[in-house]
Formats: structure tokens, sequence, C-alpha cells
């Protein structure tokens, strides 16, 4: 990552971080359920945000280590669901996941951590829904986030906070898993008549 | 009023070193309706309540900052056998240590969480580790009842489902497989398993093992160096393992003593070391024995992982190197931690401290030393122990009673080669390397007579005899592993030749190969004499007309 990127990053952390210390000394003063929950979710926003960041270039190997274990994908999509750091009212939905296997070979941590960066990314764009869902094509697994917004190429509404991290992150853990003559990787698609369909292929 | 939950039930340990992440990691068990959690500060703290409570979830810090860490407290804990089997285990690590933690161990926990950790992370894991608890209850019920054939079948219903839980149920089925001597059934089963995922690393080590359990060493060798040279496998111990095993099976002691060096470069325990010292010092590597047994010795004390074995050994080495004055160092160091001395351990001492003193001069000491140690010894065994005062013995000239510990060394188990290769050693040390064939090869070919004429016997259609002459022999050698093999083949023959399932005898067949399991855990032919016995009853049966039972099965390796 470039010293302009890190500095963008760095730069929307602080601008975050102030929303949630605003929020903690408001509710210093006056307790309440559910700015305390909001506050939380801030929270588990930035963690998500920090933990990608050294994930992606904190590790001393310079490269992403896959640690693949036996996870049923379709279990592994509903614990997703409730993610700390979605936003209030932010629309997701499970797929049917009828073509998933019943269990893959996969490093739920660093996959876990992508498809999050992927979800807030389809919650910037998306306008009703956010679906997920899994299925088996040419011996891959496919993890698809699909969202309802104005489709690849639209202008980001919160262009100012997006460093591509997300991206690069959702690309290196697909890297990260490998087998003999195959390798991870991601996609993106335009979806008719509207939307956008993010895909991690994991071998 | 306490919310019901699914984890109301739950009894919780949160082992870590600092207050503050002790309070955090409560109130997050608390949030998911665990209601009673203990807390421990250390290894030695968290064993204190193990000991005495049942726990179903243990949630370790990995940095305990103390002289034993959470995965070294894990593995004594496995090897212990202290903890449940329903008993969940969670590793908390920094993401720093999380790579070498989980790619360089002796056992795996049932989970690591990364830090930092909220209480979703935990009920997620909890949640997945509980269904697949459930999944596979069946087969863990009947491996708890020693039971394989059972939990053989048990697997078949897990794997019939096609589920979630098919790799799983096709792992344990490779290892029963394994423990029940069917090699050609568990090698199919990894092959499969490497068919639906190519280089998954349990199928690996499977096949390697099934491999090195039909004696195709070539093969098993050749599978665990490819193992050990590809990019997962460099820290995989088991892979080590299997390679040592094998070198060994073919006669290459010194080729199995260059693979567990590098196993102990690769994951520098005081349990490698252990294995590195053992090896070097029968192959007579006594610097490389030293160098090791001190490491032991020294990174583990005050550890719950220290063994007061370490300093006895070190001690040992270093009299073999005429080194007194440092093994007299050596052993007069105080024991850090708990003393957990045996009377065995102070015999031995005494027998040390006679050599030492033989080597700097002091003879009166010494022979009131050897006197003692003499004395303190009762049950000779085909050990380290006895070697040593039989060492002892005979440097300081009482040389009958020191050949006579020698001679009920070996006959304690006499074709343990190991134990003749240490017999050999301490006679070549004292300078009585004429005695080599008196006493080991005397005491081999005894018992070797006795077995042959026991075995006469039974084919001479005395079979009351044979068995007598049998259990006679195994009374004085309890611990003899070939009169033990003998007994169960014996004993299973004179069943089939009977053709009835005699419970009683049953019941003895069943001890002898649990007392050959303890004797030689994970071993090939302990496996191989289980599936004669259980093909003896299977027999039986069939012939009586009577459904197979859980209880007329074999006993379960240790794995």
């Amino acid at each position: 990552m470039n010293h302009e990127l890190l500095a963008l990053l760095v730069h929307d952390l602080k601008n975050q971080l102030g929303v949630l210390e605003a929020e903690l000394s408001l509710l210093e003063a006056k307790p309440d359920r559910l700015k305390a929950h909001r506050a939380h979710q801030h929270c588990a926003q930035l963690r998500q945000r920090l933990v990608a960041y050294l994930t992606l270039y904190g590790s001393p190997e310079g490269q992403l280590v896959a640690h693949a274990s036996d996870e049923s994908p379709r279990d592994f999509l509903a614990s997703l669901l409730s993610v700390a750091s979605r936003p209030d009212g932010a629309p997701l939905r499970l797929g049917s996941c009828e073509t998933a296997p019943p269990f893959w070979y996969f490093d739920p941590r660093l996959t876990r951590l992508a498809l999050e960066a992927a979800l807030h990314n389809a919650w910037r764009f998306a306008r009703s829904e956010v679906l997920l869902d899994a299925a088996l094509r040419d011996g891959f697994l496919v993890f698809t986030v699909h969202d309802d917004g104005p489709g690849l190429g639209a202008a980001d509404p919160s262009a100012q906070s997006s460093t591509g991290l997300g991206l690069e992150l959702c690309a290196a853990v697909a890297r990260a898993h490998r087998m003999p003559n195959r390798e991870g990787r991601v996609l993106l698609h335009r979806r008719e008549p509207g939307g956008t369909d993010f895909e991690i292929w994991l071998p | 009023m306490r919310i019901e939950t699914p984890y109301s039930k739950i009894e919780a340990l949160v082992v870590d070193d600092m207050a503050t992440q002790q309070t955090t990691l409560r109130g997050q068990l608390a949030m998911l309706g665990i209601g009673k959690i203990d807390a421990a500060g250390s290894a030695d703290d968290a064993l204190r309540h193990i000991r005495s409570k049942h726990y179903s979830l243990i949630l370790c810090d990995y940095n305990l900052n103390h002289k034993t860490d959470g995965q070294q407290l894990f593995e004594f804990l496995r090897e212990q056998q202290l903890l449940p089997a329903d008993c969940l285990f969670f590793m908390v690590t920094a993401e720093s240590n999380y790579n070498s933690v989980a790619a360089a161990s002796e056992h795996l926990p049932d989970a690591y969480l990364l830090k930092p950790i909220t209480a979703g992370d935990i009920e997620e894991r909890l949640k997945a580790q509980l269904e697949k608890r459930q999944a596979l209850l069946a087969i863990n019920q009947q491996l708890g009842k020693h039971d394989l054939a059972a939990a053989a079948s048990a697997c078949d219903a897990v794997l019939a489902r096609k589920d979630r839980w098919y790799m799983h149920a096709l792992q344990l089925k490779g290892q029963i497989e394994l423990d029940l001597g069917r090699v050609d059934e568990a090698r199919n089963i990894y092959l499969s398993a490497l068919e639906l995922r190519a280089g998954l690393m349990w199928a690996q080590i499977g096949l390697a093992r099934a491999h090195k359990a039909a004696g195709k060493f070539d093969q098993a060798k050749q599978l665990a160096q490819d193992i050990i040279e590809s990019r997962e496998g460099h820290k995989v111990l088991a892979a080590y393992d299997v390679l040592a095993q094998s070198l060994e099976a073919q006669g290459d002691s010194a080729g199995a003593l260059e693979v567990l060096k590098d196993s102990a470069n690769v994951v520098p325990s005081a349990r490698r070391q252990r294995l590195v010292a053992e090896g070097a010092y029968r192959n007579g590597d006594l610097a490389l024995a030293k160098a090791s047994y001190a490491k032991a010795w020294k990174s583990s004390a005050g550890s719950i992982t220290a063994q007061p074995q370490d300093q006895l050994a070190l001690a040992q080495t270093q009299l073999d190197l005429g080194e007194a004055k440092e093994a007299l160092a050596t052993l007069d160091t105080p024991p850090t931690g708990k003393p957990n001395r045996s009377n065995e351990f102070d015999t031995v001492m005494l027998a040390l401290r006679a050599q030492a003193h033989m080597l700097t001069g002091d003879t009166e000491r010494a022979a009131q030393e050897v006197a003692q140690a003499l004395a303190a010894t009762r049950h000779s065994k085909a050990d380290f122990a006895t070697i040593a005062v039989a060492k002892a013995a005979l440097m300081t000239g009482q040389v009958e009673a020191g050949l006579k510990l020698l001679l009920q060394a070996v006959s304690a188990d006499h074709e343990n080669t190991r134990i003749q290769q240490l017999v050999t050693k301490a006679l070549l040390d004292v300078g009585q390397g004429e005695q080599i064939e008196q006493v080991v090869g005397a005491a081999t070919k005894g018992l070797k007579t006795r077995l042959h004429e026991a075995k006469l016997l039974f084919r001479n259609g005395q079979l009351k005899e044979a068995l007598e002459a049998i259990e006679t022999e195994l009374k004085d050698y309890p611990e003899n592993t070939t009169v033990l093999f003998e007994a169960a083949q014996i004993n299973c023959m004179s069943l089939r030749l009977g053709k009835q399932l005699n419970p009683v005898k049953v019941d003895e067949v069943r001890g002898y190969l649990a007392r050959l399991d303890k004797l030689l855990p994970m071993n090939d032919r302990v496996a191989q004499m289980r599936r004669y016995f259980r093909d003896t009853q299977a027999a039986l049966q069939a012939k009586a007309g009577a459904p197979a039972t859980g209880q007329t099965s074999g006993q379960k390796t240790g794995a």
C-alpha cells in the first residue's frame, strides 16, 4: 500500500474515531441503551477496518497464510448475518445455498474478513437488498455478495472514505487459498437490470 | 433471574494471567448465559482447578507470562489425560503467534480464537463445536467404551448421511481401522479422503502411518518426506515421527536420530529435546545427549512440563563422559517448583552419586551409596533406573549384584532392543564388555527357550500346561512385551480350539492387550494382535450364532 492510501486510511479512521468519541461522551453524560448499541457498532466497524489492514500489511511473512479447516459454507454464511459491524437497517439476506457443498476447506477467519469487507462495500451501494449465497462451480466454492445498487462504474456515495483496502484484502485472501494447479480469485459482475455481484472463488 | 440459554449448564474455566483480561473473558462468557465461571491466573492454578472439577469449556490465553504457556498446558492436559472427553478447549492467541502456534503443535485445541475476541466470536465457535460433538456423539461414546468395532459402525452411519460431518467421520474411521490393525481398510479411507481433497494433511499423515503399519517403510518414508518438504508441512511433527519410526524399523538408528534432531529444531519443546537426547544416548552420541538433556531440563524447570528424569539422565550422561564434578553439580541442583520426586528418584540419585564419587576417588562414600541404592531397589525393570543402579554396583566392585540387575533388566523385556542397547553400553562403560554375551545373550536365550517350550506344549495338545507355563513367565516379567504377545496369542488359539467364548479367558486377553497398549502406545504389532483377538471372537460368535456385542471387542490404543 502506498503512503497516499495509508494517509487516506488513517484520516478515515481518525474521523470515525472522532464520531465514536463524541458518541461515548454523550453516553457518559446520559446513558442510553440504543445509543450505546450504535457506539458499539461503530467500534466494531473501526476494528474491522484495522484488522483488515493488519491482516494485509502486518504479517511478518509478507504473505497471507490460509489455515484451511473443514467448514459448512451455509453455516458459515449464516454466522455472517449477525456480524457486529453491520449498520442499523442495513439489508442482509441469506440465499438458498442450493448447490453449495455440505463441507469445504477454507480459512474461516480470513474468508470472514474478506466477506465482511465485501458486505460493507455492498451496503454503500445497495438500495434495498444485499444477498449472501454459496454455490459449487467448476470445482470451486463460490461465495457471492449481491447488491441491488446502481452497478459497476457508478459513483461511490461515500467515495471519500473508500481506500480500496476492502477489495485488495479480498483478492489477497482468495490468493492465499491455493491447491495444486488452482488458486482462489475474486470477480465482480454487473447484474441486469441493476446491481453488482461480488464473488470469491475458493479451490 | 438467570436467563436459560443453550449454554446455561456449561461450567467454564478462564485461564489468563492478566486480571483485566480475566474479567473481560468472564464477562463475555456470562453474556452467553454461562453461569458458572472460574478463573485461574497460571498453568499451575489451572491444573489445580481442572483436577478438582469437571469443566466443559476451558478458555485459555496462549501467553501466560510464566514458565508454562497455554499450548504447553493444553498438551500436558492431553498427554496426562486430564481433560474429560466432553471438555472443549479454546486457545486465545494474538495474531502474531497464531501462524507459528497452529502449524507446529503436538495436539490441536478445539479452536483458536484470535485477539481481540468478542462474545460473538466465542458463541460462534461454541455453537459449532457443540453441533460437532452432537453429530459425532455415537462414535465417541463407543470409543469411550473402547469398543472399536462399534465405533467403526457408528462412523459408517455418519458417512452414509454424506453431510457436513462426512470428513470428520472419515478421519475418525481411518484412525479406528489403524488401531484395529486393518491396515488395508485404513489406507483406502485415507486415499478416498485425498481424492476428495488433494493434500489434506491428516489424510497424508494417516496414509504414511498405514504404509508403516503394513511394513512398507520405504513408501512411508517417501510420503513423510514429501509432507515435510511441502509448503504447509515443514512443521508437521507427526510426519517427522513417521519418518523416524520407519528408519528405526529398518535398523537405521542414526538416520532416525537425525530426523528427531530436525523435529526438535522445528519445535524446540522439552518433549522433542528428550526424544533427541534419548536417541543420542543410545547411539553413543554423548555430546548431543548431554546438550539435549540440558535443554529439556533447563527449559522446563519450574514448568508443569518438567520431568525429574531429565536431571538424572543429564547426570548419567555427564558421568559417562567422565565429568564427575559437573554431574555432582547437576545432582545437587535443587528442583524448582514443586518437588514431585519418588522413592525411585532418590534411589537413582544415590546410584549416580556413587558413580560420581568413584570417579573422584571417594570410594568409601561410593560404597555406602551403592549399598543404600541396592537395598532400595526392589523391582528391577527394563528401565533407566535399574541400569543406573547396576552401573553403580559394577563400578564399585559389586559385580555380582550389578550383573544380576542387568540380567533382570534384559529379561523384563527381552526383545526390547533399546534396553539391550543400554545394557550393552553400560557393560562397555564399566569395562565388562566380555559379559555382554552372558547377560544380554543368556537372558534373551533363556526366555526364548522357555517361550518355545510353552508353544511346543501347546502344539502337542497340552493346552493347560502351555497356558500355565506362559502365565508363570508373566508373573516373573509382567511388563515383558514379547511374553504378553505370546500370552495373548496362545490364549486366542486355545479359545479357537475350545470353540467357545470363555469369558474369563476373553477378559485375560483384553487385560494383556491393555498392558501392551500402555507399554507400546500406537504400536502396529499391538494393533495386529488386537485384530487377531477380534477375528477370534467374531469366528466364535458366528459359530454360536450370537450377535457381536460391544462387550467383546478390543481395546483402543492411545491416539
